[in-house]
């Protein structure tokens, strides 16, 4: 509106003049914003790097747990920690050690990786995950109750039937057989349609039932 | 109102406007100038997109896989089915939620990791050894880059990244073994008494009334399938061109045009000695040159001496002058019309080639070989038949598409039109059709909405080579329900096997009885009543028992203070009798490495599964997914 009231000097005049104020803002706005893009772009590639090397190093891991090479992995995947600090990998290599670990007989060790994953992957996916997996490790070294606290409160969405099965085996090492058989039966309710996995649990369950006796869920 | 603006804009707001004015281009700007925002979305996935292209590409992808895999049993109707495409969607959503994942953990492919998988394809090796310009070549050949070819191979690693995690980071404890082996191994003493419901059958006994009460109360099960009458056209020219006369030039003809499919060429053994015209000598000089060789063989000079000595053919000259077996065409016209005009051990005169000049020697004569006309007559004869059916199919079909399009509601005019029988058949079901009506595809268009309700005639519907059927329903029977007096005797012996059942069930309860009250051994009792005792011990692996007695021995309670249970299994015709005396539970001590392997496994295979569903219903249930179900046509 108020353009075509200058003329075309007057017009050149006043953006000198405006350039001459705050040119020097102008630039440092400019390599600022430039500076920005090209910052996040070298970020991602640096991110990139990194998730190769952790994903180099997770591969690491799984051959030497492959050869039974508990030794050689725990120092892989602390190099690994070295490397790249917090990264998924991680905590996936940590879960694959605690897992061989269990296996080998190193309760102790793989109960203190899935105590620290609990932690590190908690509100994520593979929370329950870790959750499921210390549960059954205590199961399987007669502390029931310990398991049994770290499946309370609210099933997670997707892990429904395994979380009342390994509710199941707990309650029926501790001799509470009539909530073993009820989450049992929750557990095969849940796997409707799921033919083999429903029979194994359902097998299970019979089988607590049959040797129980007696019971007020017979 | 911009000069209020430009008035305004001094040097601490400019910075801050500029540097506002930065931020998109920070977050958004350089996303878009680097990625394509797709404007045909079927769904969405947290922030990733499945394109209605891409749908369809890999949905494409799919189905030819599975007719590949298929063959004659691909049904394409069938997986073209709206709840089969909206399956193959919902997979597509798996991926995607699995692939967002990883990468929001910013899980990778590395270069080393992607190098290591490529090298390991048996496809790209050599003698068991990576070769890198197989794998060129591999690529090359099936039209893909090499660029992107390992991008997508790095993208589906990428899929089976976690699930693999999930996989491979599982355990199952021995304390966890231990306790399947004792269930899976566990054996049950047991005693068995077959109970047979057969000799309680009584259908005289069933009640008018109770067949009536039934018939009222399942009436759902006793409904007469939908039945239709048609009228058909079957175009079969195969059929239509059985009968035809050939004739017998035509085929002669086919004979001679195809021939060498019937006939090898006659071939002939030569050798020669080749006198080169050009730089060396003249035409005239290498002329004479070959008249005097041959004046040297005609007073016996060895020929094969003659052709190492002076032969410019050095490959055969280096052989005594021996070509080997020829056939018309090898060598050139001029020398053809000499070689296979010979007589076996004949030697020519010069003859000039585009070459040069040859002397050439006949040393054996091969014949023809293969079927003659008269023994590939036949055989031609069904080629041309089957070449004037296509032909005939393919004019008469599209007549027949024409006129069907033109008047599809009744069928009489076409067929006389088209010189072919109008045939009727009906009524009859789904079930019952026969013939070229049971065809699937017939009997899906004879009962669709189209032909069904609206009466209109059927598009022609292929059955078979050069074969296809029209069909129009002429008269349609509902569904309606069986009368009772049809019915009544299937009801009437479902009801006596029922209460056959009840009764046996009643006896053994009688039995069991008997042995509790300490009247009489369980041995006994079968004696006296001519049934026979099998005493067995029974394994969950004891097949001959037959599912429902197996599961019912192991389900029932064990044994307290070592007194016997006592159960009734139903067999559906009968009754199994058991009486379980002790319970053995697996010993896992004794299990071998095997069958300890097999237990862990098969313990981990389901868990692990589970556990990767978990995973995937987890990630569903925390992202936002949308689905364009109207777009999924």
């Amino acid at each position: 509106m108020a353009v075509e009231l200058y003329d075309e000097h007057e017009q050149s005049e006043r953006v000198r003049g405006w350039l001459r104020e705050n040119g020097a803002a102008l630039v440092v706005g400019v390599v600022l914003a430039l500076g920005g893009i090209f910052g996040f772009r070298q970020w991602e590639s640096y991110q990139e790097g990194q998730g190769a090397l952790a994903s180099d190093f997770y591969t690491a891991v799984q051959q030497e747990i492959e050869a039974d090479q508990l030794d050689a992995a725990r120092e892989q995947l602390q190099r690994m920690q070295e490397a790249v600090g917090d990264h998924a990998y991680v905590d996936l290599g940590t879960m694959l050690l605690a897992g061989a670990e269990v296996e080998a007989g190193e309760h102790e060790a793989a109960r203190d990786h899935y105590t620290a994953l609990l932690e590190r992957t908690a509100g994520t996916a593979l929370e329950p995950l870790v959750r499921l997996r210390l549960a059954r490790l205590e199961a399987a070294t007669g502390r029931a109750e310990a398991g049994l606290a770290l499946l309370q409160g609210e099933r997670p969405v997707g892990f429904e039937s395994l979380w009342l099965e390994a509710r199941g085996d707990l309650l029926a090492e501790l001799g509470r057989t009539d909530e073993a058989l009820a989450a049992y039966d929750e557990a095969v309710a849940q796997l409707e349609g799921e033919g083999n996995n429903a029979r194994q649990v359902q097998t299970k369950r019979d089988a607590l039932r049959s040797a129980a006796g007696e019971t007020e869920a017979s | 109102m911009l000069q209020a603006i430009r008035d305004r804009v001094t040097g601490v707001v400019a910075f801050i406007i500029l540097g506002l004015l930065a931020v998109p281009f920070l977050f958004f700007g350089v996303d878009s100038y680097i990625r394509d925002v797709p404007q045909d979305v079927i769904a969405e996935v947290g922030d990733q997109t499945i394109t209605i292209t891409e749908f369809q590409t890999e949905f494409a992808r799919y189905r030819a896989q599975l007719r590949d895999q298929l063959g004659e049993n691909y049904n394409d109707i069938e997986v073209n089915r709206p709840e089969r495409r909206r399956e193959y969607l919902e997979q597509m959503i798996d991926q995607r939620l699995l692939a967002g994942y990883a990468q929001e953990l910013g899980l990778t492919i590395s270069p080393a990791t992607l190098l290591e998988v490529i090298r390991g394809v048996p496809a790209f090796q050599i003698n068991g050894r990576f070769d890198p310009e197989i794998y060129r070549q591999r690529l090359q050949a099936s039209g893909q880059s090499i660029q992107r070819f390992e991008q997508e191979l790095r993208r589906d690693l990428l899929l089976q990244e976690l699930p693999a995690a999930v996989s491979a980071s599982s355990f199952v404890s021995d304390a966890a073994v231990d306790d399947w082996l004792r269930i899976q191994q566990q054996a049950r003493e047991v005693a068995l008494l077959d109970i047979d419901s057969a000799s309680y059958r009584d259908p005289d006994a069933v009640t008018e009334e109770a067949i009536a009460t039934y018939y009222e109360e399942n009436s759902d099960q006793f409904m007469r399938p939908e039945e239709i009458a048609v009228e058909y056209i079957e175009l079969e020219t195969p059929a239509m061109v059985a009968d035809e006369e050939l004739d017998e030039d035509e085929l002669r003809d086919r004979y001679e045009a195809v021939k060498a499919r019937f006939m090898t060429a006659e071939e002939r053994r030569a050798a020669h000695i080749l006198i080169n015209v050009g730089d060396a000598r003249s035409e005239a000089e290498a002329e004479s040159l070959a008249t005097s060789v041959r004046e040297r063989l005609a007073a016996g000079e060895d020929f094969a001496t003659l052709a190492e000595e002076l032969s410019d053919d050095p490959v055969s000259a280096a052989d005594g002058g021996n070509l080997g077996w020829l056939e018309p065409g090898i060598i050139d016209d001029a020398f053809d019309e000499v070689l296979f005009s010979m007589a076996p051990g004949d030697i020519s005169d010069p003859v000039r080639s585009e070459f040069g000049w040859h002397l050439i020697r006949l040393d054996e004569v091969r014949e023809p070989r293969g079927q003659t006309f008269d023994e590939a007559r036949d055989q031609i004869a069904e080629e041309l038949r089957a070449e004037r059916a296509e032909d005939l199919y393919f004019e008469l079909s599209e007549r027949l598409i024409d006129l069907v399009y033109a008047d599809p509601t009744g069928l009489a005019a076409i067929a006389e039109d088209l010189g072919l029988e109008l045939r009727t058949a009906g009524p009859f079901s789904r079930f019952s059709a026969e013939g070229v009506l049971a065809d699937p595809a017939v009997l899906d268009a004879a009962f669709s909405d189209l032909v069904l309700i609206e009466r209109q005639a059927s598009e022609p519907i292929e059955v078979g080579d050069n074969h296809a059927v029209v069909v129009r329903v002429t008269e349609h029977r509902p569904s309606t329900p069986r009368e009772l007096a049809l019915v009544a005797d299937e009801i009437r012996q479902r009801l006596a096997g029922e209460a056959a059942q009840e009764a046996a069930r009643e006896y053994g309860e009688t039995l069991i009885e008997r042995v509790r009250s300490g009247e009489a051994t369980l041995a006994e009792v079968a004696e006296a009543e001519s049934l026979e005792l099998e005493e067995r011990t029974v394994t969950r692996r004891d097949f001959d028992l037959g599912g429902a007695v197996r599961e019912g021995i192991f389900r029932m309670l064990e044994p307290v203070d070592g007194e016997t249970r006592y159960e009734l299994i139903d067999r559906g015709q009968g009754w199994t009798l058991v009486a379980l005396r002790g319970v053995t539970p697996g010993d896992p001590a004794s299990a071998d490495d095997a069958q300890r392997t097999n237990a862990r496994q098969q313990l981990r295979f389901a868990w692990t599964g589970r556990e990767v569903q978990g995973l995937l219903a987890w990630l569903r249930a925390n992202t936002e997914i949308i689905v364009a179900d109207d777009r999924l046509e």
